[in-house]
């Protein structure tokens, strides 16, 4: 089990770019995707801000060279322009076939298009050629139609375990490599906005209606986003075989639960402490070789206070420089962890620390501060990134520079 | 709370008791269609009230992981919790980590769980496709030749242990294959669970199909019990349980309930009486091209 | 007051799916959050939703629902002092 699993490829959409250069022009450039709705009909359309990929179906349909005659769901679009780019920039489609896997995540799948046709889905007498999308709806539907895409059918699974899935994703990917059951795997996830989610955080009272805030004593909720983030990764050996430039490796990764409520985090962060306590255990790693930690900040009362005392508790006074990169993305709630791993391994290659927009004053409780302007020129030599989801879930993964 | 949810974490609770386990290691489900009734609640109420008075709890129990969740909350359990939804595949997803965890030595104790509900409304809306048999009240229509199947919905929970007490069966094999129809990719696959358990076509007691009675889908078991098992004894399930997306999770539950008490349960209908006791059971499922081969024996 | 009292104990009730609780067991004085009915915060919230759909009251935020949630008599003080204005 001693295989160590290394980043080959990145791929990412988001309402900052369409592929990575893009997402990292913005990052660097301090510019955020967040704004008012435009692709949804909704009666919070000017209320409630979100940070939105700028495309309609068809625009990303065409992206995404899909043929539009078959049913297909804005979340499978946006996998596949994700997927596809990290599959090419590690230059898989050119190698010899290893045993690849591919493992996504998403938090409600379909739902964009289910919750436009429910009502004539429940109509007994309907029974239009709209019911082809009825097959869209579940969350492992779109991994089907991204792998597809990509031609990959040695081995496919989706996880949901909320805001934490593709974190999760793409610890299941590394575990499956160092045990020798896969060679390289694209994992990752997508979640695309839907009426029902933006709903649901709004009856949670947790979207600010500003732009979110994250660790500021000011902030008042997430903004809702969306997009997808996949990493290819494989064994170094693999990888050195065929002669593909290492970006990072995945060296530690954890997954805990809090335990303590479905929503909210405890008050001590026990699951957040436990998931990047664990992950530093399994990278080897002491807190103190930690150079940057990619934070879940969202932006909640709850979340940063709770993450926040988590990190002072594995830390100490000596924590870390941090951001929370949801300041230009929003929450993308499946895809945070696999766009954000893919903003981790930049962050590495590129010696950069994005910066925490929007952050102004510490909260009351805690002396912690992110980082506010872009730092560059940095030896970031390991870089943890966090993702906690609804029902307790919490991860942490862990890249190292190679 | 959805019914998804009481069933999920009564069976994980029954399950634990039996094994005498407290707090299991890692807790691990799979869920085709996940927390139906709150989903549909949540999206009905958004439709009927544009967007007004909505409350969160449906929302919140919505979330696909609620039954890991929630049974980590009752347990106190900060262990492990993963929650897979890959469609007809996602309890045998759950199961391929759950041996991955028990194999990395970072578990002893997995809690692995297949879990699925049926609601009125997504029984209608699939009626709507052709999906259901209707007026049906015995297993008799399983051999009907004719179209559609039942609906059904359960939770089965087993706890996998590397260091048994007790033990319903041994684990010998999970493994999918997906997107093919080729007889040869399912012989290879065959072939590697026998010759990496010393086994032959012959040593399989009992082969449980997950053939639903659809006469059309229903096809790829008997093509598959004709190619390679044509003289083992063969029984379905989904007679027993109904057609969800989890409902390997029951066959599994029914095979080690057979290898454990040693007796075949009267619903069960066997090709033919077996000759000896049963301690090597196979179940077959198939969905669009995916399949999936669970081995399993007696201890 | 009293028929207010009793009407909300019932709504509550209905609210929260408190399917083992009847409405002569809540003391309209005991807290509803914590010993008492032992709510919790995503109760608090269906509750904020129950005062603007049932009696067409709007609490903004969480914080300031504390006060009027400690009991049931002191939602009910709250609705009687609101629907007046």
């Amino acid at each position: 089990m001693s295989r160590k699993v290394v980043i080959t490829g990145l791929g990412v959409i988001s309402s900052i770019g369409n592929n990575v250069q893009e997402n990292y022009n913005s990052l660097t450039s301090l510019k955020p995707g967040i704004g008012h709705i435009q692709n949804l009909d909704t009666v919070h359309k000017n209320i409630i801000p979100v940070s939105e990929v700028k495309f309609s179906d068809k625009d990303l349909a065409h992206m995404a060279e899909f043929d539009m005659s078959r049913p297909v769901t804005r979340t499978t679009l946006l996998g596949i322009i994700a997927a596809r780019e990290a599959y090419h920039s590690a230059g898989l489609d050119k190698v010899a076939k290893l045993r690849t896997g591919f493992i996504s995540a998403t938090s409600v799948g379909g739902m964009g298009k289910t919750e436009m046709l429910y009502q004539k889905y429940l109509d007994p007498a309907d029974n239009g050629d709209f019911m082809k999308f009825l097959e869209t709806h579940d969350c492992g539907e779109s991994t089907e139609r991204i792998a597809e895409a990509l031609g990959i059918k040695d081995y496919m699974t989706t996880i949901s375990t909320a805001c934490s899935s593709s974190a999760n994703s793409i610890m299941l990917g590394a575990r499956m490599i160092k045990a020798g059951m896969l060679d390289r795997v694209i994992a990752g996830g997508v979640d695309s906005l839907t009426v029902f989610t933006i709903n649901g955080f709004n009856t949670l009272m947790i979207l600010d209606k500003e732009h979110c805030r994250p660790f500021d004593d000011s902030r008042q909720g997430l903004n809702l986003g969306e997009g997808a983030g996949y990493i290819v990764i494989e064994s170094e050996e693999a990888a050195k075989a065929g002669n593909r430039p290492i970006l990072a490796e995945v060296s530690g990764y954890a997954n805990t639960n809090d335990a303590y409520h479905q929503t909210a985090s405890s008050p001590d962060g026990q699951g957040a402490f436990l998931a990047m306590k664990k992950a530093l255990e399994v990278a080897g790693l002491t807190a103190e070789e930690i150079d940057y930690i990619n934070v879940h900040g969202t932006g909640t009362p709850n979340n940063d206070l709770s993450e926040g005392t988590a990190m002072t508790r594995l830390f100490g006074t000596q924590v870390p420089k941090f951001s929370s990169t949801k300041s230009y993305t929003g929450h993308t709630l499946g895809a945070c962890g696999g766009i954000e791993a893919v903003y981790s391994t930049l962050s590495i290659m590129n010696k950069t620390i994005f910066p925490n927009i929007n952050f102004k004053v510490k909260m009351k409780e805690l002396d912690l501060a992110p980082e506010t302007s872009l730092l560059s020129g940095v030896d970031i030599k390991s870089v943890l990134s966090n993702s906690f989801g609804f029902g307790g879930n919490n991860s942490a993964l862990v890249f190292k520079k190679i | 709370m959805g019914r998804v949810i009481k069933m999920g974490v009564a069976a994980a609770n029954y399950c634990l008791r039996d094994a005498k386990v407290e707090n299991p290691d890692a807790i691990i489900t799979g869920t085709g269609m996940g927390c139906l009734e709150d989903t549909e609640n949540f999206l009905c109420n958004i439709l009927n009230n544009k967007e007004q008075f909505l409350t969160p709890t449906s929302f919140i129990q919505s979330t696909h992981n609620t039954v890991g969740a929630q049974i980590a909350l009752l347990l106190t359990c900060n262990n492990y919790n993963f929650t897979y939804v890959h469609r007809d595949l996602s309890f045998e997803s759950a199961f391929v980590d759950s041996i991955l965890l028990l194999k990395e030595g970072e578990a002893s104790n997995v809690l692995l769980g297949g879990v699925d509900e049926m609601t009125p409304n997504h029984y209608s809306i699939h009626s709507k496709k052709g999906f259901w048999r209707k007026g049906v009240t015995t297993s008799e229509f399983f051999y009907e030749n004719s179209k559609g199947t039942i609906p059904g919905e359960g939770a089965a929970f087993f706890t996998l242990s590397s260091s048994p007490k007790d033990p319903y069966a041994a684990v010998l094999a999970v493994e999918i294959l997906f997107n093919t129809n080729s007889q040869e990719d399912l012989k290879k696959i065959l072939d590697r669970i026998f010759s990496s358990n010393n086994l032959e076509a012959k040593d399989i007691d009992l082969i449980l199909l997950g053939a639903n009675g659809d006469q059309e889908g229903d096809r790829v078991y008997s093509e598959f019990k004709e190619n390679f098992f044509k003289e083992n004894n063969a029984a379905a399930y989904k007679n027993l349980c109904g057609e969800y997306s989890t409902s390997t999770a029951f066959g599994v539950w029914l095979a080690s309930q057979i290898l454990k008490k040693k007796e075949i349960p009267a619903g069960v209908s066997l090709s033919r009486t077996p000759e000896k006791e049963v301690s090597k059971i196979l179940l077959y499922n198939s969905y669009n091209g995916n399949h999936s081969l669970i081995l399993l024996s007696s201890c | 007051m009293e028929d207010l009292v009793n009407q909300l104990k019932v709504q509550i009730i209905k609210a929260l799916k408190l399917e083992d609780v009847k409405p002569e067991d809540i003391n309209p004085t005991a807290p509803l959050f914590g010993d008492g009915l032992g709510l919790d915060s995503i109760d608090a919230l269906e509750l904020i939703v129950l005062l603007e759909k049932e009696y067409g009251l709007r609490v903004e935020n969480a914080a300031s629902a504390k006060k009027i949630f400690l009991s049931i008599q002191s939602m009910a003080d709250y609705i009687a002092e609101h629907k007046k204005a």
